[in-house]
């Protein structure tokens, strides 16, 4: 009797310390994302949050890099935050939005529309930093579920060391340096940068497709094109249709085809809008003033139709670039894809305005909770801008951001 | 202290099994993808590009683009015989292989089809297969060979990701 019991004790203390052991390694071998890609530390920032917020911006990089929440307080003691992951799709934002739903209910909702275009899942990297992060739910669950790729499987996000066991001959000090905590990476989830790469040195994007924003053209077969910059690498497999899909897998995205926003996009719009309605929220949708992917006509008149027919305010920042004074030579840090802190805060500036006087988004400053809470705030903001500031005069450029 | 010894062996045994079955996505992709030689160079779907850019040599023509992740590129090259995708997991890392388009006779798959090839030899190195409005598609790994044809002749080809 004794000697059995002692057997169910050494197995069962086994199982534990066998468990014990793998959430350990497991622990050890997900990524940390303190050097490369910080995007993935984004979900799992804001659930150290300790207070409320007005406004929720969600997306993908064209919010989190474009819009600067801490300027949005300091101007206008709007308190916001961003919930945005690289190519955040928009089936990810809507269940960003109601796990937030689960902490608290702000008052508006941006949504910048360009992942409008994504109609099906696009990469497995981009869903592990989006949805690695988040707290284990049903909304989790739903949001891993829409977002998986071909190959990929439910378990590995259940079970993260089926997916980055690899890594165990990978290691490096950032996993041990970050192993109880991750590295604190974003402001509010924006992430900041403050050096420049002018548009005019980039090679990456280009202007001349905005000064025919708007301008269409029509040919022979009553197509739509837009006004498209010179391209010389003709693939002849940009014209061939195959059955996965009618767009080509390596396009060249210069003219506009007229593409339809899918009906799965569309749901997860629908769905977006009516959570709002239901919780009270005023949404707000926004098109950030990036130079690339184009954003073309047939993409602007959707949204047109989208916005008109609901009643949903509309802001596309390419139709107010004078107005904010955009500069593609000083306002960028990638040549013209997102904007660097002078741009972001440009934008902040036209867009916390409209949220103060026209969805009467209030000011808490002067509010101790909230004044305490944004000191702290701003000292780690202005850390980082020294910081970076630093390397740019030791290295030339920013490399530890 | 048999207690103790069991459990150092469990985790003993979880950290080999972690070793043993890691396997680099470069290696999975090299045993289950189409390859591509040019030059005596070999590739694959999400391979090293290094080493076939470095053959084909300076390209007529390039172009970068960025993902929307702040790290990470996707490249096209256009060389007088083919055009190269590529991409990158970080701005200046590492490029590996999208995919391959054929623009010339100069250049072949593995099994000796090339652009000109006929319907019947096509058939007879990938097998019989519907195809869709012209374009065969075959799927080996993670990469998918597709080839159109017209007047029972290959007039294009390419190496896309599965």
């Amino acid at each position: 009797m004794v000697h059995t019991v002692k057997k169910i004790i050494t197995a069962v203390v086994s199982v534990v310390f066998f468990l014990a052991a793998s959430i350990a390694l497991q622990r050890l071998v997900v990524p940390k994302y303190a050097a490369d890609l910080p995007e993935g530390n984004f979900t799992a920032e804001y659930y150290d949050e300790t207070t409320e917020h007005d406004v929720l911006m969600i997306g993908d990089c064209e919010v989190y890099e474009n819009i600067d929440p801490i300027y949005l307080w300091q101007r206008y003691g709007i308190t916001s935050y961003i919930r945005g992951n690289a190519q955040q799709l928009i089936w990810q934002s809507y269940y960003m939005l109601e796990d937030t739903l689960k902490y608290e209910t702000p008052k508006a909702v941006v949504f910048n529309v360009q992942a409008l275009k994504y109609s099906e899942p696009q990469r497995e990297e981009y869903n592990r930093m989006a949805l690695d992060g988040m707290k284990w739910s049903k909304i989790k669950l739903d949001a891993i579920r829409a977002s998986m790729c071909k190959g990929e499987k439910l378990i590995d996000y259940i079970f993260p060391i089926l997916r980055y066991h690899s890594r165990i001959l990978e290691l490096n000090k950032d996993d041990i340096r970050y192993y109880a905590k991750r590295k604190k990476v974003a402001n509010n989830g924006y992430y900041m940068r403050i050096d420049v790469l002018p548009v005019s040195e980039s090679d990456v994007a280009d202007t001349s497709w905005l000064s025919a924003y708007g301008e269409t053209e029509e040919n022979d077969e009553n197509q739509n094109l837009s006004f498209a910059p010179e391209e010389d690498i003709i693939d002849p497999w940009a014209e061939i249709v195959t059955e996965e899909d009618d767009e080509p897998e390596n396009p060249l995205p210069k003219v506009d085809k007229g593409e339809k926003f899918s009906d799965f996009s569309m749901e997860y719009m629908d769905k977006l809008r009516i959570l709002c309605e239901e919780n009270n929220i005023k949404l707000i949708l926004i098109k950030a003033p990036s130079l690339a992917p184009v954003w073309y006509d047939s993409y602007e008149r959707q949204v047109d139709e989208y916005s008109e027919k609901y009643g949903l305010r509309y802001i596309n920042f390419y139709e107010h670039l004078d107005e904010i004074l955009i500069d593609y030579e000083t306002d960028t840090y990638d040549g013209g894809l997102h904007m660097n802190r002078s741009g972001a805060d440009k934008v902040s500036e036209y867009l916390g305005k409209i949220l103060a006087t026209e969805y009467g988004i209030g000011d808490h400053r002067g509010e101790p909770v909230y004044d305490n809470v944004y000191e702290e705030k701003q000292k780690f903001y202005n850390d980082m801008i020294q910081a970076q500031q630093e390397e740019i005069n030791k290295y030339g450029k920013v490399i530890s951001y | 202290m048999k207690l103790t010894k069991k459990c150092s062996l469990l985790v003993l045994l979880l950290v080999m099994a972690m070793v043993f079955l890691q396997v680099t996505p470069s290696v999975q992709a090299k045993s289950k993808s189409y390859r591509f030689t040019y030059k005596k160079v070999t590739v694959y779907m999400d391979g090293p590009a290094k080493s076939l850019i470095k053959k084909a040599g300076k390209p007529k023509s390039k172009k970068v683009t960025k993902s929307c992740a702040y790290n990470g590129k996707d490249r096209i090259y256009k060389y007088n015989d083919f055009i190269l995708y590529t991409y990158s997991n970080t701005d200046n890392g590492p490029e590996y292989i999208n995919g391959i388009t054929f623009l010339t006779s100069r250049v072949s798959t593995k099994e000796g089809i090339k652009i000109g090839s006929s319907y019947s030899s096509v058939q007879e190195k990938y097998g019989d297969k519907k195809d869709y409005l012209g374009v065969y598609t075959y799927k080996k790994g993670n990469s998918k060979l597709q080839i159109q044809i017209e007047d029972d002749e290959v007039i294009n080809i390419r190496y896309i990701k599965a």
